[in-house]
């Protein structure tokens, strides 16, 4: 639990400036990873701590975004939304059903955690 | 619009659900195999008559807040974040949040023996929703009483491929090895000829 979060949950028109939601919202799962883009000169102080925590070339799930901010899902994925219609951020999709069932890929990750961890 | 960026980040998620029951292990699980410390995030949830005692006449229908922990582990050489998300400890209210299902590619269920009933809901969600899964038994001492048959029983397992594992939370290495059981179990279930 983010204790810096407390009592700094932004109403949500704040956050987007007024927009409530984008066609482009549903795109954005709380795994999808977000990487900023672009120049943010002039943008709301929120959206600036936004983009600056995935930095290329870090890249963070939508929901690690949240959480690092102390905000619910909901705000989040709103707020990246607006950010994705304007350029300000690339997203990249979680892996899709079929690439979770490519035995290829699958026998990877496997290697991968077991040499890693 | 199901499309990546063009300058899309060079990973993608892979996601993993850990889920039990209250105070099984979960987040410990979590923390264990995680390069970041467990992170929390929330989100509110309209749960329709869900745990809701029928009060004469009021609305059953009530806005609940979940938190959720979740960890992950880069695999830069496969080209995929591993996130684990593990889930929130009243099972009532995950079982309605199917964004926290979506795109899952496995979970692990942790079962604490001394508590087994608390781990069946997650069984039960799992087996209906045809997503793959390990179980995984935290054993809290070093050792647990009871087979893996008597354990399949217990939590009405209907799947006989469905693996079951004892694990220590606390471990990395025991915890690894959970990970690694749940990607063999996936690995076996893609092949094309699958017993």
């Amino acid at each position: 639990m983010t204790s810096r979060g407390r009592g700094r949950r932004p109403r949500l028109y704040a956050a987007t400036g007024g927009r409530s939601s984008t066609a482009r919202t549903s795109v954005l799962t709380m795994d999808t990873l977000i990487t900023a883009a672009g120049d943010d000169q002039g943008l709301p102080s929120e959206w600036r701590a936004v983009l600056d925590l995935c930095r290329p070339p870090r890249a963070l799930a939508v929901a690690e975004l949240a959480a690092r901010m102390g905000w619910r899902l909901t705000p989040m994925t709103r707020l990246l939304g607006v950010l994705l219609e304007r350029g300000l951020i690339h997203h990249r999709l979680p892996l899709s059903p079929a690439e979770t069932c490519n035995v290829v890929l699958l026998t990877r990750i496997r290697e991968c955690l077991a040499k890693q961890l | 619009m199901p499309n990546n960026s063009d300058d899309a980040p060079a990973q993608a998620a892979f996601k993993i659900i850990v889920a039990g029951g209250f105070g099984v292990g979960k987040t410990t699980l979590v923390g264990s195999v995680s390069e970041i410390r467990p992170l929390t995030t929330e989100e509110r949830l309209t749960t329709a008559g869900i745990g809701v005692d029928d009060l004469d006449g009021i609305e059953d229908k009530t806005d609940t807040t979940v938190a959720m922990d979740f960890g992950r582990i880069t695999l830069p050489e496969a080209g995929v974040v591993v996130y684990l998300f593990g889930t929130p400890g009243q099972d009532r209210f995950w079982f309605v949040w199917d964004a926290l299902l979506e795109g899952a590619a496995g979970a692990i269920v942790l079962v604490d023996t001394r508590h087994l009933g608390r781990s069946f809901p997650a069984v039960d969600f799992f087996e209906n929703r045809r997503l793959p899964f390990v179980v995984g038994v935290n054993a809290f001492d070093g050792h647990q009483p009871y087979s893996a048959e008597q354990i399949r029983g217990a939590l009405r397992m209907s799947d006989p491929q469905t693996p079951i594992i004892e694990l220590d939370a606390r471990s990395r290495t025991s915890s690894r090895d959970a990970l690694i059981a749940l990607m063999d179990h996936l690995i076996d279930r893609a092949r094309p000829v699958h017993a």
